[in-house]
């Protein structure tokens, strides 16, 4: 295990047990986040993502969700294993998430004062120096910070009464509120218009080089991903098939699907715009085996059956895929 | 292809509705709704062939057998003067579904019509009137209502069943009318608008088909409600005259001779129960089914 | 702020709602088969007697006309006279309200009460052997009909046990405190007269219990539903992650929109408790409004009739008024979306 690994999640397999029978979403995941380093988590809708993170945090509802194999070490402590009181530790203190919807994601019969202000008061580190006035400082700097500084009104507004864009604010301010050493972003921009979109992005990308934070940016929008992140996670149906620094990721793309997912984004220099990728995610409660792109993968043979492990091509480059098994 | 059909009736694709089913049949509480309602259904149509002394259901009196208590020849015990209750509430159960599904025939078209018509027509004068005009019938409890004219028209079964559907009308309308408001503004309204679609055509091929999942719960859980109220209205003397077996005058008239006489009462009134029990569970069921899926 | 706004159009669009009520009522009235003059006066009146009442009852003048002193006398609190007590209905009606305001109070509280522990209880521990009991108990108690309960009440503590009085409001020993607001639990405790207050608890308990048992159901079951909604919902997702506790959690920003929910419903439930109040009342002997008002119709009383479905009228409305208006309150939802 590395030693500035804030994050580092080792095959991690989880199901869901439903009506039909048992929806195998992740399989095998592998993850690794450094101390201040951004790192992005791309794919299609439904491969998985958000149930990485949630996992991660727990906040996903246990009967129907469960963990059969894998680790999850924040900072060297697997999460998976604690408590709930460990894990009050973390949430909001050491990690916080920003949601992929803004209004569904803020209570919406209490003002903003007041869930900011119980996000500061939950987010300290200890009961001593939380009075009043210091809350209220905090919750002026933070709300300063994101670009929301008419604090009394915004303070005494209800979730209805402001905008998208506004609320995506609020909840990135909420996430700030504590000395993070991690902080994951959920589609942050997807339910907002796309005017807004860039907006949010670079105050994103802007307070977390500020303080120093290490992010894991989960999105479908391979443009937000250029901009923003060091490293980038290509997955595909709850498996991880490439890993790469970002650039080299755009340069040289490995994996058959992360090469069709980057030729099919529309060039505006021109080339037409591409086939895009036959066929569709698979079911899950009845997934291929092995690699589980095969089915849609023009190089598939017998031997994808079997699943391929991430093979480190040079530096942090890793594919899972056999045509660069050596 | 026929499948289809039967899926779209609720608005839905077949996979969706094929899962509804599934998860249906697997819930008790439905199931046994289906069941008593089923039940009830065939004993009310075949009543006079299952009923083991069909005469009792009209001017009978025997006053030789009067007041026995539940034995092998009447299961239910007999009334007063002497009918077979079981037989009579096996009637019963004919009047009240009678009653039922008349009222809520005559209802739910012109509810949901008018419903339709206001949401669309959302803040016009059309939707202003007729909103008025449902609020006001609203304005009053459903009982007070029904009793109110019930109590003006002379007592009998068929004015009851003018009274409750006077009572009715008007949740129907405001059911529909939230539904409809809501959704005009959605795109393939527009859509269907900006082709030129005819007003008719709008109302009853684009916004119709979202309210037909709802209402159906509704009529469902509304039989139950539509009896119960029916039982009140008799047993106050307002509904079902004798010597008609109405569930709920059975239970008054047998109230006087309680407890010693407890199956006078204790009978029908189970009886009530049941068929309401049934028609609630079916309607909640009802209501599962044809929920909006969660991902 | 926007509030006020709220809460007055919410008035007048209810003042209007009134007018059409009583239009509505009055029309229903006059509609009756039956000579009223004849039913007023005996069967044996002579003829112009007969005619002279028509007259000052304005009973042959058109619809419209009749309609109009009928209201300016409604204005003025005179609502008629009624044809069986003799006296103005807006004395009857004031002579019995209260009683069936007590009735009904007391059933919505024990409802309220019960429907949300009950709902909240049943949320809490979600599909376990209380869950289930409490559900199935909430099926059979909405599927009974309230005479049933009334009478089943009846039979097992007032005939069998004997240890609840059947009839009334008060013992025929126990002298009723001075009326104040025209209840006797409230006016007897004002008096410090806690024998009358006992014992007309006692009385109240099986009406009251007929009529909250419903109701109470009814609120459990929406409780427990909204509850559990509520739970799945992205925000609290958003308020686990920000650290939360879940202690927090579940006693202010999950309670807070379920309770909206509910609320909603027990004023519904508390204003539909006027309708059921009329059979129980008729079961019970308890001398309120809806006897009243059941008598009148029975004996095709039109000035009562009027009057007492007008009073229930305002009443029904009254409440469902304060109900929206308390949800508004709870809600920033409603009343910000108005303003749109």
């Amino acid at each position: 295990m590395s030693n500035d690994a804030v994050l580092e999640i080792r095959d991690l397999h989880v199901q869901f047990k439903v009506y039909g029978g048992r929806l195998r979403v992740l399989d095998g995941i592998d993850l690794l986040i450094r101390s201040k380093e951004k790192v992005g988590l791309v794919g299609e809708t439904g491969c998985g993502k958000t149930i990485t993170m949630k996992t991660t945090i727990r906040v996903l509802p246990s009967p129907p969700c469960e963990i059969p194999r894998g680790e999850i070490l924040f900072q060297g402590k697997d999460t998976l294993k604690m408590s709930r009181k460990e894990l009050q530790y973390f949430r909001g203190k050491k990690i916080a998430m920003i949601p992929q919807d803004p209004t569904a994601s803020l209570n919406p019969v209490f003002k903003i004062g007041t869930q900011l202000t119980d996000a500061i008061k939950y987010s300290a580190s200890s009961k001593k120096n939380l009075t009043k006035k210091r809350i209220l400082d905090k919750a002026m700097d933070v709300l300063k910070e994101v670009g929301l500084p008419d604090l009394k009104r915004n303070m005494n507004s209800y979730p209805i009464q402001l905008s998208g864009g506004m609320k995506q604010r609020v909840l990135i301010a909420m996430a700030l509120v504590a000395e993070l050493d991690l902080l994951f972003a959920d589609e942050p921009t997807t339910a907002l218009d796309v005017t807004i979109q860039d907006q949010i992005l670079r105050l994103m990308k802007e307070l977390v080089d500020r303080r120093g934070v290490s992010m894991l940016l989960i999105t479908h929008n391979l443009g937000n991903i250029r901009e923003s992140t060091d490293k980038t996670y290509i997955m595909y149906a709850g498996q991880i098939v490439e890993v790469a620094e970002t650039e080299t990721m755009f340069s040289d793309p490995l994996h058959p699907y992360t090469k069709a997912l980057i030729s099919s984004v529309p060039k505006l220099t021109g080339g037409g715009i591409a086939p895009g990728i036959p066929g569709m995610i698979p079911d899950y409660s009845n997934p291929p085996k092995g690699c589980r792109f095969q089915p849609r993968c023009e190089h598939a043979t017998k031997t994808c059956m079997q699943k391929p492990a991430l093979q480190q091509i040079a530096g942090d480059h890793k594919v899972a895929c056999f045509l660069y098994q050596k | 292809m026929k499948r289809q059909v039967l899926a779209d009736l609720f608005d839905k694709d077949w996979e969706s509705f094929k899962r509804g089913l599934f998860k249906f049949s697997r819930d008790p509480l439905s199931l046994i709704g289906l069941v008593i309602v089923l039940a009830v259904a065939v004993l009310a149509s075949f009543a006079p062939y299952i009923a083991p002394y069909p005469e009792h259901a009209g001017k009978f009196v025997n006053f030789d057998e009067a007041s026995q208590a539940p034995s092998l020849r009447h299961l239910f015990g007999t009334d007063a003067v002497g009918r077979d209750i079981l037989s009579r509430i096996l009637f019963g159960y004919r009047f009240s579904l009678f009653m039922g599904v008349i009222v809520l025939s005559i209802v739910v078209p012109p509810g949901v019509v008018l419903g339709l018509m206001a949401g669309y027509f959302k803040n016009s004068w059309i939707d202003t009137l007729i909103m008025r005009i449902t609020d006001v019938f609203l304005a009053l409890p459903r009982l007070v209502l029904a009793l109110g004219v019930a109590a003006v028209l002379s007592p009998s079964l068929i004015n009851s069943m003018i009274a409750v559907s006077l009572v009715w009308w008007p949740w129907y309308c405001r059911n529909v009318y939230a539904i409809a408001s809501s959704i005009r503004n959605e795109f393939y309204v527009q859509a269907a608008e900006a082709i030129g679609a005819r007003t008719p055509h709008i109302l009853f091929r684009e916004i119709l088909p979202n309210c037909i999942s709802p209402v159906l719960t509704m009529v469902t859980l509304d039989m139950g409600i539509v009896i119960l109220l029916g039982a009140t209205l008799s047993f106050l003397g307002l509904g079902i005259q004798p010597p008609t077996p109405g569930l709920g005058t059975m239970v008054a008239d047998g109230a006087m001779y309680m407890p010693q006489s407890w199956w006078m009462s204790v009978f029908p009134a189970l009886a009530i129960v049941v068929v309401v029990l049934g028609f609630s569970l079916l309607g909640d069921g009802l209501r599962d089914l044809l929920a909006e899926e969660k991902v | 702020m926007s509030f006020v706004s709220y809460f007055a159009r919410r008035v007048a669009h209810s003042i209007l709602i009134l007018f059409g009520l009583s239009i509505l009522t009055f029309v229903i009235a006059r509609v009756m088969p039956g000579d009223p003059a004849r039913m007023a006066l005996g069967a044996r009146a002579p003829k112009d007697v007969v005619l002279e009442w028509r007259e000052w009852m304005h009973l042959d003048d058109p619809f419209y006309i009749q309609y109009y002193y009928w209201m300016r006398d409604a204005i003025h609190g005179d609502l008629g006279m009624s044809l069986r007590t003799r006296r103005n209905v807006a004395i009857d009606i004031k002579t019995f309200l209260p009683a069936t305001m007590e009735l009904i109070l007391f059933a919505g509280m024990l409802s309220a009460t019960f429907g949300l522990m009950l709902g909240v209880i049943s949320a809490r521990y979600r599909n376990s052997l209380i869950d289930n009991t409490i559900r199935v108990s909430a099926y059979f108690a909405v599927a009974t009909p309230q005479f049933v309960v009334a009478i089943f009440l009846l039979l097992l503590f007032g005939y069998v046990l004997q240890v609840l009085p059947t009839m009334g409001r008060l013992s025929g020993h126990i002298p009723p405190p001075p009326t104040v607001t025209g209840m006797i639990t409230v006016d007897s405790i004002i008096k410090l007269d806690f024998r009358a207050f006992f014992d007309a608890l006692r009385h109240l308990i099986m009406p009251g219990i007929a009529l909250a048992l419903g109701p109470a159901a009814q609120e459990a079951r929406i409780t427990r539903s909204s509850m559990l909604d509520n739970v799945e919902k992205d925000y609290v997702t958003a308020e686990r992650c920000q650290g939360i506790p879940e202690r927090v959690i579940n006693l202010k920003y999950l309670l807070k929109p379920s309770v909206i929910a509910t609320v909603s419903i027990i004023g519904l439930q508390f204003a539909g408790s006027l309708g059921g109040a009329f059979v129980v009342e008729v079961i019970f002997g308890w001398p309120g409004l809806s006897s009243y008002g059941t008598n009148a119709m029975l004996n095709k009383d039109l000035n009562a009739i009027s009057g007492v479905t007008l009073v229930i009228g305002v009443a029904f409305m009254t409440m469902n008024l304060i109900v929206d208006v308390i949800v508004a309150y709870l809600d920033p939802r409603i009343r910000l979306r108005e303003e749109e």
